[in-house]
């Protein structure tokens, strides 16, 4: 059986052992965001209460139409007569009423009362005055019309910040923090379950450490991009279906978060499994994982508060980084802040790095799996490694000679 | 045939091998008999590749033992070891197909072989669900499945019944028998001295004695007798008797090389004798001896 076979069996056991877990997690992150998205759409759907706007002059058509001119045709509003000016006090502040028109010159309305509504019953208000003292002067209506002609009010666009960009990137930096700590944690607890069974000593007669290394990553890799899938995929379909507005994800974006998943789970995998098989058990290994995620955290937190800052600096500079490129770059590629050389740059430091990283991981792991009853340390383990380095000459075989026997 | 020439291993400022040599034909079952740190894990590691030896060199029908090669050696750790969430039948055929065999066949093989250690109803049960002595012998399993040529057992016998010790003796016998070179260590010198025609015993990483079980109890100039009578002031005309054992009757005692077994059978020539047992000193004597400090 060739060695590539070998490898393939190891995978094979990968995702044999883990079948279960990946059932359970899938089903679970997928239910999640369905449940997310549905109820997301559900309250984005749902139309607000129409403002009622009582008063206590009996003219209510002439003015609900004013109002209805400063609110605009968008806005529904409703109007209440009342009769005695107490009530009408008692209906605004039980919160009935939105606002209460006490006479021409006289407006209530409570601390709740939304700007909007209180700035169009006023200027609705003013209007009919205005317009009464014109009548009692006699003025001619275009003069009229010019006392009543509307400011014309713009907005100034100061923050061109895309929604849907925004999310997308907060998006990507939560999908790859999630999948490199999550993927991560398997491929450690993995390994040092290996070691603290023992049964790394009976696989390691047959296959070299490193055949175990890459079945593990790249089992553990396979199932976690198939989840990515099948999660990612049902977030676009559910939000589709209940017409949430979806962040604009294209063929493209997803190449580059695989490209970008691939190469960080390449890189904090392989620095997982070193850690995991410096440990004795399970609970020891949690000491030599979590320096390690603090890497992935730091990365997280720079990313998501940079989105809501608006800071560009910061992330910059750190996706150039390899620790912290698959977390920052798809942010930043997704905001469209960065430059074509910043991306080609990222990746191929990104490659380097990782490829050297892998090497020391490999070496550390070797060392590591092979102290079955006993925990080491990095620089120990590193240098145990170097005795099952593929690239170490086996001294020559000599057979002369009857074993010599005392 | 297994050849272990001057392998030296260090660890840190412990020597764990010191120029061991030792050799196992097929067809041969060897015991691997020392004190605790004597070196017989570490030789056995050593043969697997989880020890890489300072200097020395390992062969197998005199070629350099690879990890192809290795992969027709079985091999049951002294930690023992496999995945306690997995079911048992699985991951024998899993061991079996890392081993080179194909799927169909590594599964013919564990159903086959939890047939012969009547284990065929926990085939699909988890490891962990097992008895002590049922993961035991799920272990031996997992080192014979692909039909090794060498089988190395470190402590095989530890923690067995009579009855589960017995059964791994009957295996271990057939497979020598059906020429395959066995290699096991224990402390249980008994075992060895009924179930090995040859011994090795090692001490601070060294070979210090070595040779079939008869010629190294042969070797040592003591002899134990027993003899059951009511007289025992036999032993008094005697020089450097050492008495072992003493009862109403029965009387064992160790005898140094001044006296022969004639002088042995003048002594008794007038004494009512029922029984009598004149041999060389168990191994468990040899064994004392060549590792006393």
């Amino acid at each position: 059986m060739s060695e590539t076979r070998l490898v393939g069996v190891a995978i094979w056991r990968e995702l044999h052992a883990r079948k279960k877990a990946f059932l359970i997690s899938t089903a679970i992150a997928a239910t999640v965001v369905i449940a997310g998205l549905v109820t997301l759409a559900l309250v984005i759907g749902e139309e607000p209460p129409r403002p009622v706007v009582g008063t206590l002059i009996e003219d209510t058509t002439r003015i609900g139409d004013e109002i209805g001119r400063q609110l605009g045709p968008e806005v529904g509003f409703e109007m209440a007569w009342f009769e005695g000016q107490r009530e009408a006090e008692e209906a605004l502040a039980g919160g009935e009423l939105s606002a209460l028109i006490v006479g021409p010159r006289e407006v209530l309305w409570t601390d709740s009362t939304p700007s909007w509504l209180a700035d169009a019953v006023a200027s609705a208000m003013r209007n009919l005055y205005v317009e009464e003292v014109a009548a009692s002067l006699d003025l001619e209506p275009a003069d009229t019309e010019r006392l009543l002609a509307p400011i014309d009010g713009r907005t100034l666009v100061v923050d061109e910040r895309d929604t849907g960009v925004e999310v997308l990137a907060t998006v990507s930096i939560i999908v790859m923090f999630g999948a490199i700590l999550a993927y991560g944690q398997w491929i450690a607890y993995g390994v040092v379950e290996e070691k603290a069974n023992r049964v790394a000593e009976l696989v390691l007669g047959a296959v070299s450490p490193l055949q175990m290394l890459i079945a593990k990553l790249a089992g553990i890799g396979g199932l976690g991009l198939v989840q990515l899938v099948i999660v990612g995929t049902a977030a676009l379909v559910t939000g589709r279906i209940a017409g949430v507005d979806m962040p604009p994800v294209t063929i493209s974006t997803l190449a580059w978060l695989a490209l970008w998943f691939i190469l960080g789970y390449a890189f904090y995998g392989t620095l997982y499994a070193a850690a995991g098989s410096l440990a004795t058990d399970t609970q020891e290994a949690g000491g030599y994982i979590t320096p390690i995620n603090i890497l992935p955290i730091t990365g997280y937190m720079v990313g998501v508060i940079s989105i809501s800052v608006g800071a560009e600096t910061l992330p910059r500079v750190l996706s150039l980084i390899p620790f912290w490129t698959p977390l920052l770059m798809p942010a930043r590629m997704a905001r469209g802040s960065v430059a074509g050389w910043e991306i080609g740059l990222a990746v191929v430091l990104m490659v380097v790095f990782t490829l050297v990283m892998a090497r020391f991981s490999a070496r550390v792991y070797l060392g590591g799996i092979t102290q079955a009853t006993r925990s080491v340390g990095w620089r120990q383990a590193f240098r145990g490694g170097g005795d099952f380095a593929p690239t170490r000459k086996v001294p020559p075989s000599h057979h002369a000679g009857p074993a010599a026997g005392t | 045939m297994l050849r272990i020439d001057d392998l030296h291993k260090d660890f840190g400022d412990v020597v764990a091998l010191d120029g061991c040599n030792l050799t196992v034909e097929r067809g041969q079952m060897l015991g691997l008999l020392g004190p605790n740190g004597a070196g017989k894990t570490t030789t056995m590691r050593a043969i697997f590749g989880l020890v890489r030896p300072d200097t020395g060199t390992l062969s197998w029908n005199g070629e350099p033992i690879s990890r192809s090669v290795r992969r027709r050696f079985g091999y049951m750790p002294e930690e023992r070891g496999l995945y306690p969430k997995l079911t048992v039948r699985w991951q024998l055929a899993y061991l079996g197909r890392l081993h080179g065999m194909r799927a169909s066949a590594a599964l013919a093989a564990a159903n086959q072989w939890l047939e012969v250690f009547a284990l065929e109803e926990r085939a699909d049960s988890k490891l962990r669900e097992l008895s002590h002595g049922n993961q035991q012998r799920v272990q031996l399993i997992a080192a014979l499945i692909h039909d090794p040529e060498l089988i190395v057992l470190d402590e095989p016998f530890t923690g067995l019944d009579p009855i589960g010790a017995a059964s791994m003796a009957d295996i271990l016998r057939d497979q020598t028998e059906a020429g395959k070179a066995v290699v096991f260590s224990s402390h249980q010198l008994d075992v060895v001295e009924d179930l090995c025609r040859d011994a090795v015993i090692l001490d601070r990483g060294r070979v210090v004695l070595e040779g079939t079980v008869k010629a190294l109890r042969s070797v040592s100039p003591d002899r134990y007798v027993e003899v059951v009578g009511t007289d025992q002031s036999w032993t008094a005309g005697l020089p450097g008797v050492e008495v072992m054992e003493r009862s109403e009757d029965r009387i064992r005692v160790r005898i140094g090389s001044s006296v022969g077994f004639e002088d042995v059978a003048r002594a008794l020539a007038r004494q009512r004798v029922s029984e009598f047992i004149f041999e060389p000193p168990p191994l468990s004597e040899v064994f004392k001896k060549a590792v006393e400090r």
